[in-house]
């Protein structure tokens, strides 16, 4: 017999959550035996169980990840069971340019300081948009860097540099 | 009573006092308190409304400065900054579904969702006016009763810490308006990620993967800045259009005359609850917004609208949210001992000062101690009459086309985010975190039920194995005649459940039956 | 006992090059604590007068994580050039070495001490619920009711957590420990009679135990004794 999936969305959801609550129940108590003697090694050490009058640092996990696959079970026989929305689509562009922008700026501002990180979040995170005008996204550039090096760095003193770390002599401190 | 009104009156005169200051050689006569107040409530809005920087940190820097102040002059100021980041919260809360602190993160739920139907002027001034409310009356709490209070508070140990979690947890799914099952399973994933980094029990450190930036686990500003900032950004850039997360028109301002009939009793009711979580030190005053949501969802004949913009929806948890940021300095004055680490602050203030904090202060310096519960209610008052003609610009901000504002969020959330702990793995984990609650988004699961399940997590697991120890292992503990709040909330917890559960029970026995009968 | 828990020192990446012109640029001091905390606010007090007497900024940065582990490795990594301060305390000098299986940095080699800053003594504080007046009378009960007395403390591994320890090694008593996460929370319950007694450091210890009668208390061996309102304190000169 086929089973027929009649909600993809929970179907998925199910998945999800099994498989989260099998990952925390793994890492928290090492990888089983048989695993390990396929690797040849022990993958994952894992924490001590504890008993229930001192618990050890696996026991919490141990029980939530639990939980959460059997409700992540009773999730998946729900999407056979009952009817329900499909997955919306997924839309990649604007994802990668958030998640990108963002890591840009972070890895940016210890070498490169403040003024050049913010602007490279800007620009990438306004090309992951719809429409991209290069004017306005440069007035918005020169707008939102003055406005943080005055209020996160001159108000607020976040210990951030504004300019980058090579240039020895930089005229706004 | 009368010895309050006295106090009370001390209080008001030490605030209005007037002084003579020496500002570059200038020497003028000012109300020099209360102009540090307005100081502090205002850096405390910006703060607030700039995402992912909190009053913590602010705090922390001001220190230094405050050294140079008179005592009563500086706690004043650094009161002024909690209080007034508790108000900016929501702003941002509510405009661009931020939720900056913990606490704001279920005002987010409706008050976003008021905020695309282009009712984000009543949104944000039922917020305001909510927590002025609360604000005064959580105050006069504090004046009269800060006392037998702290008594309560002290009845609290770990195992009705525990208890009142699982309560916590319990309500945590009727934040989400969807499935039940998911709801559960996302308080699930959000206690596991909560359980991150070095165990308090035996000081293992757990899920790190080797990672020494996740040795002290996942920050919350972290988590709410990607499941829902990130979040909302990719799901509205997403769209078709650009300006078609808000309405286009801005609609009134002011809340109508059926908004006040339906947020008078949700105000009282949350100002109630709040009041009473914040006395607890550990961890209270962060459920007193999601509590109070909660019981609205349930009391409420308009329960339906929840999570689709209702007035109540705001209304109560940002007076919960108020009255517990007031209440919270009753351990503080009266037992010395502080509830959460903007008071652990204060203590820091006062010792700076050579003032020894605890129940002594009341009596050797009935001014101090009046003096700044009586800024409390000024400091109300400013945060209010300022906010009001705020919301005016706020909304403006919402007609700024989205290809614009978004990038402008963007930024400030990285820089907040950037400024917990000044390395680069904070934002990357943020982006992670966006990218899990897009995927959560798409599969119909709500992300406020694993926010909070993610606050209350280690929480939960450090009362409940501290009550193991200190009992010796006995699972009784908590329903124990001897422990009778333990016992109450657990029951209270699996009524809770019960009346959840049924509805739900109810239409899926009916479904079943409707799919019977066409067949 | 244990005196000194406390012990903020100031050290910097080692092998400082003395330079006359020092400093020509901004003081980075680092801060491997979360903003607000005792050392983090120490930190901030010195960073403000530093600045006046050096005539530069002194930038204090807060480096969290890893029990200070992180904060004091990157100021071991950073470039001896004098520009780099950090705010170390016994945990990341004395305590995590012998605590964590690898640590990033070694304390002696990797690190120039400045100077010691402040000392805060720790205390024991007893609950008023328990019938001991003195640290004598202490050990007596412990003795009397092995694993049925319990000692709070501020964290696994934390100075008072050693020095309840060594309280317990040095005495031959068995207690129970019970880590929180702060000495706030456990202040509290000790305050409710929950967990009997804590050695906790006197700046957090002071607010909620108030010595009243010092001055005209009779003195134990080698013990101060003080009373207050709902604890009562030792403290015990080493």
């Amino acid at each position: 017999m086929k089973i027929k999936i009649k909600s993809q969305q929970d179907w998925w959801a199910g998945l999800m959550f099994i498989g989260f609550g099998l990952f925390f129940i793994v890492f928290a108590l090492g990888t089983p035996e048989f695993i390990d003697r396929i690797a040849g090694a022990k993958l994952i050490g894992g924490y001590q169980m504890g008993s229930s009058v001192r618990m050890g640092p696996a026991y919490f996990p141990v029980m939530l990840g639990g939980l959460l696959a059997v409700l992540g079970l009773v999730v998946l026989f729900d999407s056979i069971v009952e009817k329900g929305p499909d997955v919306a689509k997924f839309h990649f562009r604007p994802l990668l340019f958030v998640a990108v922008s963002s890591l840009a700026f972070a890895y940016l501002l210890k070498p490169l300081g403040l003024v050049l990180a913010s602007a490279a979040l800007v620009f990438i995170s306004a090309y992951g948009g719809h429409e991209f005008k290069w004017k306005e996204v440069a007035i918005m550039t020169v707008v939102l860097v003055i406005f943080s090096v005055l209020v996160f760095v001159k108000a607020l003193s976040l210990p951030f540099p504004i300019c980058p770390s090579f240039i020895d002599n930089c005229p706004i401190r | 009573m009368e010895g309050i009104f006295g106090n009370l009156a001390i209080g008001f005169i030490e605030v209005f006092k007037l002084q003579a200051i020496t500002l570059g050689g200038m020497t003028m006569t000012l109300p020099f308190n209360i102009i540090m107040c307005l100081i502090g409530v205002l850096l405390g809005t910006l703060i607030g409304v700039l995402p992912g920087i909190g009053p913590v940190a602010t705090i922390a820097m001001l220190l230094p400065v405050t050294f140079n102040l008179a005592p009563i002059a500086a706690l004043i100021m650094l009161a002024g900054i909690y209080y007034g980041a508790q108000y900016g919260g929501s702003t941002t809360a509510i405009l661009v579904n931020l939720p900056g602190e913990s606490s704001s993160v279920v005002t987010c739920l409706d008050g976003y969702q008021m905020a695309r139907q282009g009712r984000a002027g009543p949104a944000l001034a039922t917020a305001a006016i909510a927590s002025f409310f609360a604000g005064c009356v959580s105050t006069l709490v504090v004046a009269m009763f800060a006392p037998p209070l702290a008594e309560v508070a002290l009845k609290f140990g770990p195992a009705e810490y525990f208890s009142l979690m699982v309560l916590g947890l319990v309500a945590a799914v009727v934040l989400a308006s969807g499935s039940l099952v998911k709801a559960i399973c996302m308080v699930l994933l959000g206690l596991l990620l909560g359980l991150v980094g070095t165990d308090v029990n035996s000081g293992v450190l757990r899920f790190a993967f080797g990672i020494s930036e996740m040795a002290d686990g996942i920050g919350f500003v972290t988590v709410a800045m990607g499941m829902f900032g990130i979040c909302e950004i990719i799901a509205n850039l997403e769209q078709k259009e650009h300006r078609e997360v808000f309405t286009s028109k801005v609609g009134s301002l002011m809340p109508s005359k059926e908004d006040w009939k339906r947020m008078w009793k949700p105000i009282l009711r949350g100002t109630t609850l709040g009041s009473a979580l914040g006395i607890l030190p550990g961890g209270g005053a962060l459920l007193a917004s999601f509590g109070a949501y909660t019981l609205e969802k349930k009391v409420s004949a308009y329960a339906h609208q929840f999570g689709k913009g209702a007035i109540e929806g705001v209304a109560a948890p940002e007076a919960a949210n108020n009255a517990g940021a007031q209440t919270s300095f009753i351990p503080l004055l009266t037992l010395g001992i502080p509830s959460n680490a903007v008071m652990a602050l204060m203590i820091g203030a006062m010792m700076i000062q050579g003032i020894a904090p605890g129940p002594q202060v009341m009596t050797e310096r009935p001014q101090l101690f009046w003096g700044m519960i009586a800024s409390m209610w000024v400091g109300n008052l400013m945060l209010v009459i300022l906010n009001l003609p705020l919301i005016g610009m706020w909304i403006k901000l919402l007609t700024v086309p989205y290809r614009i504002l978004y990038p402008s969020i963007l930024l400030f959330m990285a820089i907040g985010v950037f400024s917990i702990s000044n390395q680069p793995f904070d934002c990357f984990l943020m982006a992670m975190f966006g990218l899990l609650g897009y995927v959560c988004v798409k599969l119909g699961c709500e992300p406020a039920p694993l926010i909070l399940g993610f606050i209350l997590g280690p929480l939960m697991e450090e009362n409940l194995r501290r009550a193991m120890l200190l009992s010796r292992g006995d699972p009784f503990v908590f329903i124990s005649p001897s422990k009778p709040i333990s016992m109450g909330f657990l029951i209270a917890s699996v009524a809770l459940l019960v009346i959840i559960a049924l509805p739900a029970l109810r239409k899926k026995r009916e479904e079943v039956f409707v799919a019977e009968e066409k067949t | 006992m244990k005196r000194a828990l406390l012990l903020l020192a100031l050290a910097a990446a080692a092998s400082v090059a003395a330079a006359q012109s020092w400093p020509s640029k901004p003081v980075r001091l680092i801060v491997p604590y979360a903003p607000g905390g005792p050392v983090d606010i120490s930190a901030r007090l010195l960073a403000a007068k530093l600045q006046d007497a050096l005539g530069q900024a002194v930038v204090p940065e807060n480096r969290p994580g890893a029990g200070g582990n992180i904060g004091v490795d990157l100021a071991a990594k950073s470039p001896p050039d004098g520009y780099t301060l950090v705010m170390s305390a016994i945990a990341t000098l004395a305590i995590n070495p012998s605590l964590y299986p690898s640590l990033p940095y070694d304390p002696l080699k990797d690190l120039r001490h400045v100077t010691l800053l402040v000392q805060v003594p720790n205390v024991l504080i007893v609950t008023n619920e328990l019938p001991a007046k003195n640290v004598k009378e202490l050990i007596a009960l412990a003795k009397q009711r092995p694993g049925k007395l319990d000692f709070g403390s501020g964290s696994t591994g934390s100075t008072g957590h050693l020095a309840g320890e060594m309280f317990k090694s040095m005495t031959g008593t068995f207690m129970v420990h019970i880590p929180y996460k702060g000495s706030a929370p456990a202040l509290a319950d000790m305050m409710a009679g929950r967990v009997h007694l804590m050695f906790d450091n006197l700046a957090s210890a002071l607010p909620a135990s108030r010595p009243k009668r010092c001055a005209r208390s009779r003195r134990p061996p080698s013990c101060a004794r003080a009373s207050c309102p709902s604890c009562r304190r030792w403290t015990k000169p080493a």
